[in-house]
């Protein structure tokens, strides 16, 4: 059921980021719905749900960018690997807690990206993550776990498989 | 401390983490156009159901084909644009063979209306620059949509112009497709110019622009004057008879533009 769901999800982000996510920019800053649900799958789902749904991500995303496919399942994936390992760790349920693990996710997430993209640069992805990233990761972490709050509690329902 | 319905990662997790580092690994490590190939049937297969929906008002979906299209056409247009600075380069040799000296590059003095007035002929407008300004008599005057008249008197912070609606100010006038020359007289009960002196046989459609010819030296060649409204197809007459809306609303004009070369007294 929770792979169900977060499928569903995934479509429903895609289609938004596609639609509505320009609409929702402030001076050129997005907010990263996918990102935020691989983080949700993670918390919810453990590494197994957020590899998931990040490799899945990925895979969509990858389609855009095809010269870097591959690129975006191995960082998305580690993204939902990564939110499951704080999950036993913190409040989960917090959207304080959410909004923070977002914007971090997104800060590691975009450095080695555009690390990547730049041939391991530092001086070309460094200005770029500046200019972009943190604006993304501020946005993002306060607009989502809101939206979560106040939409049904369908994300961090306790669906989660314990894997011990 | 473990959170309620949390736990740490177990083996599969890791087993599943490296599950889906190897495969990106593999995709990153393969070849391009490989990964293109599976990027595309991802893209026809999976995502196919949901293409029309996805990518509503966004990005089209074949990014590829997109920018090889793009690519191409970009190649064209340098292609074209290396061709028109050929023939600018042809041009300025010509012209310099034949001794034709280069056009005179124009600039526009704007000014207000502060006067309008019917004398015998017709209208005549008085603006607000004048001797001090550089203003001279002759200098033609546009507004932003086309030819409004030329300067007939001058003082030292006001002139007149008499504009193209004169009946002592006949204009050249040039069809800009057909590239036919006629002048331009006011017809005060129709309200509309006619351009007289085109030839029957000469195709003239409605909706044509006519344009100065440069000819009579007053009006420089090019300037937008009026439309064609209606062209009266008589078979006996030797000359057609054409009418013309101007561009201009001379009953509403508040602004004009003054005509000069910057070799002519700026503006004080």
């Amino acid at each position: 059921m929770f792979y169900v769901r977060y499928i569903l999800l995934l479509f429903v982000v895609s289609l938004l980021e596609s639609t509505v996510g320009h609409r929702l920019a402030i001076g050129g800053i997005r907010p990263d719905f996918g990102l935020a649900l691989v983080v949700y799958a993670g918390l919810a789902g453990g590494g197994r749900g957020g590899t998931f749904v990040g490799f899945l991500l990925g895979m969509v995303r990858g389609c855009t960018e095809p010269s870097w496919l591959g690129l975006e399942t191995l960082l998305l994936s580690a993204v939902g690997f990564a939110a499951a390992c704080t999950s036993p760790m913190v409040n989960r349920e917090h959207p304080l807690v959410q909004g923070g693990l977002i914007a971090a996710m997104i800060l590691v997430h975009d450095l080695i990206r555009f690390l990547v993209l730049s041939g391991a640069s530092l001086s070309r992805a460094l200005p770029l993550w500046v200019s972009i990233s943190p604006g993304s990761a501020a946005y993002s972490g306060l607009l989502i776990p809101l939206a979560v709050a106040i939409l049904p509690q369908i994300l961090v329902r306790g669906d989660r498989r314990a894997v011990s | 401390m473990v959170r309620k319905g949390a736990a740490y990662p177990g083996i599969g997790d890791w087993v599943a983490l490296a599950l889906a580092g190897a495969l990106s690994f593999f995709l990153l490590l393969s070849n391009p156009a490989a990964r293109i190939r599976a990027a595309k049937a991802l893209h026809t297969t999976v995502l196919s159901p949901f293409r029309l929906v996805l990518w509503y008002g966004s990005a089209p979906p074949d990014v590829n084909e997109e920018l090889i299209r793009l690519r191409q056409r970009l190649a064209g247009r340098y292609l074209d644009d290396a061709v028109c600075r050929d023939a600018l380069r042809e041009n300025a040799r010509l012209r310099s063979l034949l001794g034709i000296d280069r056009r005179e590059e124009n600039v526009l003095v704007p000014t207000q209306v502060i006067g309008r007035a019917i004398d015998r002929f017709g209208e005549v407008l008085t603006v607000g620059r004048g001797q001090e300004n550089g203003v001279y008599e002759g200098q033609p005057v546009m507004g932003i949509e086309g030819l409004v008249g030329v300067v007939s008197a001058v003082e030292d912070r006001q002139s007149w112009v008499r504009t193209i609606r004169h009946g002592a100010l006949p204009v050249s006038g040039r069809l800009q497709d057909t590239r036919y020359v006629g002048t331009l007289r006011w017809d005060p009960t129709r309200r509309l110019f006619r351009l007289e002196g085109i030839p029957m046989q000469s195709p003239v459609p409605e909706g044509a622009d006519v344009v100065t010819s440069g000819h009579g030296m007053i009006f420089p060649k090019g300037i937008p004057i009026g439309r064609v409204v209606k062209v009266a197809d008589d078979s006996t007459a030797l000359v057609k008879d054409i009418l013309i809306r101007p561009f201009i609303d001379f009953d509403r004009v508040e602004e004009v533009l003054l005509l000069g070369n910057p070799a002519s007294p700026e503006e004080g």
